[in-house]
């Protein structure tokens, strides 16, 4: 029989293989019959082919004709809120499989975060929509196109009346344009945004002082005192990589002894920023705000009535105005986008007061594309509800997952006759949108975007993408009857502004993976309005709900990211599921244990949540983060509940009223850390002074020979004074070496994989704690207790120092574990990676064993990164120079807390790092000579702590 | 003391040899056997399961990679030990009371190697490649490690096992001579006289035979001490607090000893009960054993007490924290449960009323046996489930399965040690007539 | 050779007591009587005979003494080679840990001396042999219960049927038999 033309096999095979569907309409016998091999085959990766763009440039110039075995890298960038987080990626014959900041990049130098790190899981991902729907059922591209079409012609009728697009935030110039395009070809139609973890309130404040919108840049490697009033300027987010790198700056040359280094925050629960901080203050939202508008008050910024403050709080407050009027236009105020306008601005006008204008606090044109009159997403519903919207276009957003609880979308979208939803995810929004259409990953689409100062990054795909999916310029060309190609879009972009020297720039441009000068001039403000109106303040004195994004999951797109699920919370250290944070005096006061389930309602809406007691957390505040209590179809990210049930559009980070009570159960959360007590041990060392050094214990002697290390001899240096906990190396790490993800049981049993942990401390956990992160790799100990043990030489010793572990000659004794005095090994207990699906197996990086059941595993300084340097070197007939081999927790370090390289080397960077006063070896009395070492934490005491003390 | 007649002679090789050829409770052992196959078979699955899905069916987690397979190891290897002991020793002392232990003491020691042995290998991640473990040619040319605590162990379990086998077969020859000559139906005569080589009791046999039997019972003491201070090297080969101590080799050899009398008199008791051999293993054997109980008893205790006053004396945190969570930890009460059952029923043993009555013996040989393995359970998870790094303290929770493995473990041990008291004479029946005759045991009527 | 060969006719003759001590005094008599090819058969160990027969065997202990040395001898060198031929760094242990290394050593040479000494007494035994001319006796099977036996060998020097049959009728035994080869009988 002949297959060609025949509708019904088209029918079918729609049905059962959707990605096939483009293939069909006019499809030729053998490309069908090959597709539906290929589909059948890969088990739903249809057409999967590796191959890279041909139109992408690699970042190193490597002969076009791929060779396998030899990475490939570009340069492009990843996106969160809308916001270029610069990459270079490592591909293999046309797989990504690692990503890493791009060290070029004139802002970010190659600092990144968890979420930059796990963006390559993103692209793999099996959870993704993979193939056009409508109404829920397979459809073709054609089909789309086709009705796209006609509703287009329908709309040019009436100037785009009722058309509306729903996107979220926007820093690509492209897309810019492109609605730019549209709204002049459709002048009734709108544009709204809708991003959730948005600082639409920072921007407003802007708005009311200088009388037009401006980002802040705060220049944390000029301040030399930050005070953070509940701004967690270290926390995850767009700008952590970028500000953590900075301040790290400015921590390193108060270590060399060049000017100071202070923080001092006041925060209602513990943030990575208080955690940080030389001096923290617990204090409700509320009492935050009153220290703002005090501190205000003493510069004499207005002469309100002086707010009440407690007895810590004004002794805070006063160590804060001493340090400020030292460190004049050397220090920084900033508050927490939490908080209102009105609060803000008090802020802009505090720093006005204390010269931080254009020195620690700069200030540029907004970097997002916001509507020209910026109609606010609870307009489009209003909208919608009236029925004034016909055509509901959404662009990579999610709004009836988060939008704020007080709006009632689901019933709003009832009244929208033709609902599009683009996005990577068959989400929440999907589910209620007549036609699904699948989004190009940012690692496999033409785009660009900017990054925090503006600066434009170039998105090239790494890989054609595998899925049956269109980028977000050709989609909105779609929703306006066109059909762009997504390349041509960006480049017409760039053309029209480069004009002539068009070709050389593109290029550049795409080695490099950034237009250079292409960032926003900083402004020198003018303050048009100096009255400050009170903010609006919760007039109820109980309970106060602080809801932050999630550290993991942010704002909960990426439910469906094992990376991200199972990274333990930097301070919780919880996974798979977020809780309700309770600080101890009020789990006290009700007798709540952690894992007892939570009521906490509020008006008529009510979640169900895990209480967890986190020291340091105020009295009466309870914390919960969004991000989880998905509803996907697939039933992914379900843990957890959807904190965005209690936003309120006007409220959206603080609610008072809120009724909290025990269910009766309890259950059991899959903690990585169940204890957070030092218990008066000093695993965490403190110096009080820059130049102070540890207390060293007396050397212990040894009953084996001295041996001289033969060179090179690896070890790392990891600075306690540096590290900000925020988990980038433990993401890394499970991306470079395939560690395998268990889920939440395994966790909870105690077997999560991850390599290296990041230990978090609050000790003295009931009155005000002191916090302390360490991360913990494989110390690599010189006389290792492990190699010890291991019956059958499976773990053994290099040349170089290494302590390796030989996967195909363990025999899984688990003897090596239980004489590691540090526990850093990981145990495969199950077949972790048989059944992985296909997309998962494609990722894997090549360079790494993927372990087999009943094998024990740990991390090995990335030996496979020294043994690529090694050959290199060889091949050069040279030693390994210092800094050649990077591994990848200390790549992924926005802050540079880990240093790894030849300790034998003189002049490297990690002799030079151990030869520091500060310098320590964990747990020194087990006598194991560890070349992992850390340099103390430096918590000089402050005059007034002093004059206390 | 009368002298020694013919028929003493005679009455010994009836009472002991009739056992295997003409049984006297065939139903009772019948029901016992049914009841071991069971348990075994309870092994059987448990081990299938591991196999199959993977040691994570287990409780172990990290930090605890190891949990009740590696105390059991222990606790039935102590267990073993004191058939060896009671047998080379009493040999060598020349206590002719042995000639009622000896026999099955060194059946139970064994048993219980095997089941001993059993145990590190099912724990093992890959178990098939357990062989690793012994030196051969291959092409990698990697051998074993042979600083490792385990690779010590292989060694030393493999020679206990061959050593107290062959002990125990040239000890039994003889008599499954004399079983060989009273048997009546062909396939005994051709089973027992397989196994007896064809002795027939030549004095030049008995001259060789004799020599060799003595040293091995010289060898074989010196062997129980180092193969039970090998396994406590396992723990105290490892730097971790409250396994790194110097005292741990005797005091797990006592402790051996401690948990393997307790045994044997247990097994005494109920053989002696049910095979009719209370003028064989008379009260004067359960008195010996109540002593050596008692003893041994004591001296654990001491090791006990030594391990506190050490850590208290030396004052380290680590160790202190240790030995704090030992006392007052989440499994304190596996240390306060061998504190209790090891030592408090002992006292008893003060009164010779109750070392020479077979129930109070029996019970608290129970008592011990389950406080020796409470303390072997407490000196493995209490150190491991908190070591030095607050951060990585755990758990630990057997699991179903593990527990399975367990009490069919014990099927592994009873099902062999059943055959052997159905078809293998129980009891040293040559050597009680040697004593007859040199009138070390008079016969009473 | 203290027994006969299958070449010979008879094999000896033999005497059966029922009391030990019967069979030590016969022994001895047999002894004064200048017999020299003898042997006793008894269900336990008695320790006069070896005396009186001179039946100690010294090669037991050597053989002991013997494969003790090897197998620690083996033991030892086993590790020492196998960590020299494939030198590895451990944990910064000494490649050659001689205190790690005496353990294994030392259960390799028990190990030795426990396999030299019963498999050299079996050996020294002639044993396993399932048959024996003994046997043919037809109360033999009480050498495992309760009866004694005293064989004068024909190999003796002084063995003829008459005199030693007379001999042995003087120690007063049960019953006296003579053992005939079944070789030699066909």
């Amino acid at each position: 029989m002949s297959v060609t033309g025949s509708d019904e096999l088209a029918r079918i095979l729609a049905a059962e293989h959707p990605a096939l569907a483009p293939a069909l309409d006019g499809v030729a016998r053998r490309s069908l019959l090959k597709a539906m091999a290929a589909s059948l085959a890969l088990a739903g990766l249809p057409g999967c082919d590796w191959r890279p763009d041909d139109d992408a440039m690699p970042y190193v110039n490597t002969p076009e004709n791929v060779q396998p075995g030899r990475a490939k890298w570009y340069a492009s960038a990843v996106t969160l809120n809308g916001i270029a987080q610069p990459i270079l990626g490592k591909t293999y014959t046309g797989r990504p499989v690692k990503l890493e900041g791009n060290p070029d990049h004139p802002l970010t130098r190659g600092a990144g975060d968890v979420f930059l790190q796990a963006a390559l899981l993103g692209l793999y991902d099996p959870e993704r929509s993979q193939a056009p729907r409508h109404l829920g059922r397979p459809a073709s591209w054609a089909a789309f196109d086709a009705a796209m079409q006609a509703n287009a012609r329908a709309l040019d009728q009436v100037q785009g009346e009722g058309f509306r697009l729903l996107t979220g935030a926007v820093t690509s110039p492209t897309l810019a344009r492109q609605i730019g395009d549209l709204t002049r070809r459709w002048p009734k139609a709108r544009w709204h945004v809708l991003e959730p973890t948005r600082e639409d309130q920072r921007i407003a404040a802007a708005q009311l002082i200088f009388g037009k919108s401006l980002d802040l840049h705060f220049q944390l490697d000029q301040a030399e005192t930050i005070v953070s009033f509940d701004d967690d300027l270290l926390g995850p987010g767009p700008r952590q990589g970028v500000q953590a790198r900075l301040w790290a700056e400015r921590r390193r040359a108060f270590q060399a002894g060049q000017g100071g280094s202070r923080l001092l925050v006041a925060e209602p629960t513990p943030s990575l920023t208080g955690i940080r901080a030389d001096r923290r203050l617990v204090a409700s939202p509320r009492a935050v705000a009153d220290l703002v508008q005090a501190l205000a008050l003493s510069l004499g910024i207005h002469d309100a009535p002086a707010p009440t403050l407690s007895a810590t709080a004004q002794e805070w407050l006063g160590a804060v105005s001493r340090e400020l009027s030292e460190k004049r236009g050397r220090s920084l105020v900033s508050v927490g986008p939490w908080y209102p306008p009105e609060v803000q601005a008090l802020g802009l006008l505090i720093n006005e007061k204390i010269g931080a204008f254009s020195k620690t606090l700069r200030l540029i044109a907004p970097i997002q594309a916001l509507p020209p009159d910026d109609r606010s997403f609870a307009a489009l519903v209003a909208d919608m509800e009236a029925g004034r919207v016909n055509t509901l276009a959404v662009l990579d957003a999610n709004p009836v997952y988060a939008a704020p609880a007080d709006l009632v979308v689901r019933a709003a979208m009832d009244k929208v006759p033709l609902r599009l939803h683009a996005g990577l995810y068959h989400d929440e929004t999907a589910a209620l949108c007549h036609w699904n259409l699948p989004l190009e990953h940012d690692l496999e689409t033409w785009s660009d975007a900017r990054a925090l100062d503006g600066t434009v990054s170039l998105l090239q795909p790494l890989v054609r993408p595998f899925y049956s999916v269109r980028s977000r310029h050709t989609l909105l060309g779609n929703f306006a009857g066109g059909s762009p190609e997504a390349r041509t879009v960006v480049q017409d972009t760039w053309r029209q502004t480069w004009g002539s020297d068009f070709d050389a720039r593109w290029r550049d441009a795409l080695y490099s993976g950034f237009i250079a000068g292409s960032a926003e001039p900083f402004v020198t403000p003018t303050v048009t309005n100096r009255t400050v109106i009170a903010p609006p303040r919760p007039l109820s004195q109980a309970l106060t709900l602080a809801i932050r994004p999630d550290p993991t999951l942010w704002d909960g797109r990426f439910a469906t990211n094992a990376w991200l699920q199972e990274l333990p919370k930097p301070i919780t250290k919880v996974t798979w599921e977020n809780v309700i944070a309770v600080s101890p005096a009020l789990a006290e006061a009700n007798g709540w244990k952690n894992g007892d389930q939570l009521r906490l309602s509020l008006e008529q809406r009510a979640i169900q949540g895990t209480a967890w007691i986190v020291p340091g957390q105020e009295r009466d505040t309870v914390a919960v983060t969004c991000g989880y209590g998905r509803d996907l179809e697939s039933g992914a990210g379900q843990g957890g509940y959807n904190a965005f049930a209690l936003t309120a559009t006007q409220e959206p980070w603080h609610r008072s009223g809120i009724a909290l009570q025990a269910i009766g159960d309890s259950e059991t959360v899959a903690t990585t850390e169940p204890v957070h007590a030092m218990d008066g041990f000093d695993f965490v060392r403190r110096v009080a002074a820059p130049g102070a050094s540890v207390a060293k214990e007396s050397k212990a002697e040894s009953f084996y020979p001295e041996r001289k290390p033969d060179s090179p001899a690896w070890g790392m240096s990891i600075d306690l004074d540096l590290c900000i906990g925020c988990n980038a190396c433990v993401t890394a790490c499970d991306a470079e070496n395939n560690v395998p993800m268990v889920g939440k049981d395994l966790v909870a049993h105690g077997r999560s994989m991850h390599w290296l942990r990041v230990d978090h401390y609050a000790e003295d956990p009931d009155e005000e704690p002191s916090f302390a992160f360490q991360p913990v790799p494989c110390m690599h100990c010189e006389q290792a207790p492990c190699e010890m043990g291991c019956p059958v030489n499976a773990t053994v010793h290099s040349s170089d120092g290494l302590n390796l572990q030989v996967y195909n000659r363990c025999i899984g004794t688990r003897t090596c574990s239980a004489y590691c005095p540090y526990k850093v090994r990981r145990f495969n207990w199950f077949d972790f990676t048989g059944n992985d699906p296909e997309p998962i197996r494609a990722m894997r990086n090549p360079d790494v064993t993927v372990r087999q059941r009943g094998v024990m595993e740990k991390c090995t300084y990335c030996v496979q990164r020294i043994r690529a340097a090694r050959i290199t070197a060889d091949i050069e007939t040279r030693d390994v120079r210092d800094g050649e081999v990077v591994t990848a927790c200390q790549q992924a370090c926005p802050t540079q807390a880990i240093v790894f390289g030849n300790i034998l080397d003189p002049q490297a960077a990690v002799t030079q790092r151990k030869a520091n006063a500060r310098d320590y070896a964990l747990l020194e009395e087990a006598n194991t000579k560890p070349r992992t070492t850390y340099l103390a934490r430096i918590e000089p005491l402050d005059p007034v702590e002093r004059g206390e003390g | 003391m009368s002298a020694p007649s013919p028929e003493n002679y005679a009455v010994v090789t009836r009472e002991v040899d009739t056992i295997p050829i003409a049984y006297p409770h065939p139903v009772i052992w019948a029901i016992c056997f049914g009841a071991a196959l069971v348990l075994f078979t309870l092994f059987l699955i448990g081990v299938g399961a591991t196999f199959r899905y993977g040691i994570g069916m287990w409780g172990n987690d990290i930090p605890v990679g190891w949990g009740i397979a590696i105390s059991n190891y222990i606790w039935f290897l102590g267990i073993g030990h004191a058939g060896t002991l009671i047998s080379a020793l009493l040999l060598l002392t020349g206590t002719s009371r042995r000639n009622a232990l000896s026999r099955f003491a060194e059946a139970m020691t064994l048993f219980a190697v095997i089941c001993a042995g059993l145990y590190p290998l099912i724990h093992l991640g890959r178990p098939w490649l357990f062989y690793w473990m012994a030196p051969y040619p291959n092409s990698m040319t990697i051998e074993p490690q042979f600083r490792s605590p385990l690779a010590w162990d292989f060694f030393a379990v493999l020679t206990y096992l061959t050593v107290s086998a062959l002990f125990w077969y040239i000890g039994i020859i003889p008599d499954l001579a004399a079983v060989r000559d009273r048997a009546r139906k062909r396939w005994q005569q051709v089973f027992y006289g397989l196994l007896s080589l064809g002795w027939r009791g030549s004095a030049r046999h008995w001259a060789r035979w004799d020599e060799a039997y003595r040293l091995t019972a010289v060898i074989a003491i010196p062997l129980v001490v180092s193969v039970h201070s090998e396994i406590s090297l396992l723990f105290a080969a490892g730097p971790i607090p409250g396994w790194t101590s110097t005292v741990f080799p005797p005091y797990f050899v006592l402790g051996a000893a401690f948990s393997g009398f307790a045994v044997v008199s247990m097994i005494s008791v109920i053989l002696r009960h049910a095979l009719k051999l209370g003028d064989l293993v008379t009260e004067r054997h359960l008195d010996l054993l109540g002593k050596l109980l008692l003893a041994t008893g004591l001296m654990t205790a001491y090791g006990y007490w030594s391990e506190v006053f050490d850590t208290l004396y030396g004052g380290d945190s680590q160790e202190l924290a240790t030995l704090h969570d030992r006392i007052a930890g989440e499994y304190a009460w596996s240390y306060w449960g061998a504190l209790i059952a090891n030592f408090v029923p002992l006292q008893l043993l003060w009164w010779k009323r109750f070392r020479v009555n077979p129930w109070s013996l029996f019970l608290i040989g129970l008592a011990v046996a389950i406080g020796m393995w409470l303390e072997r359970y407490m000196l493995l998870v209490v150190t491991l489930y908190r070591d030095y790094l607050v951060s990585s303290w755990g758990h630990y929770h057997p699991s179903v399965w593990e527990w399975m493995i367990f009490v069919g473990m014990i099927g592994v041990f009873l099902a062999p040690f059943l055959l052997f008291v159905r078809f293998l004479p129980v009891i040293s029946a040559f050597e009680v007539k040697a004593a007859i005759f040199k009138g070390e045991e008079p016969r009473h009527a | 050779m203290h027994e006969p060969g299958g070449d010979q006719p008879i094999f000896g003759m033999m005497a059966e007591f029922d009391r030990p001590e019967r069979l030590v005094e016969a022994a001895r008599q047999a002894r004064q009587a200048r017999f020299r090819a003898l042997d006793a058969y008894s269900p336990f160990p008695i320790e006069e005979l070896t005396e009186i027969l001179e039946l100690h065997d010294n090669r037991v202990p050597i053989l002991t003494a013997v494969g003790g040395f090897l197998g620690a001898a083996l033991g030892f060198t086993l590790q020492a080679y196998t960590n020299l031929a494939f030198p590895i760094d451990i944990g910064g242990r000494p490649l050659i840990a001689i205190p790690a290394f005496l353990l294994i050593t030392f259960e390799l040479g028990v190990l030795g001396a426990v396999l030299a000494t019963i498999l050299g007494m079996l050996v020294l035994n002639r044993l396993p042999r399932l048959h024996h001319p003994v046997f043919d006796v037809e109360t033999f099977h009480l050498a495992s219960t309760d009866k004694f036996f005293l064989i004068i060998f024909s190999i003796d020097r002084r063995f003829d049927a008459e005199g030693t049959r007379e001999f042995l009728m003087g120690l007063r035994p049960h019953r006296i038999d003579l053992l005939t080869q079944p070789a030699a009988r066909s």
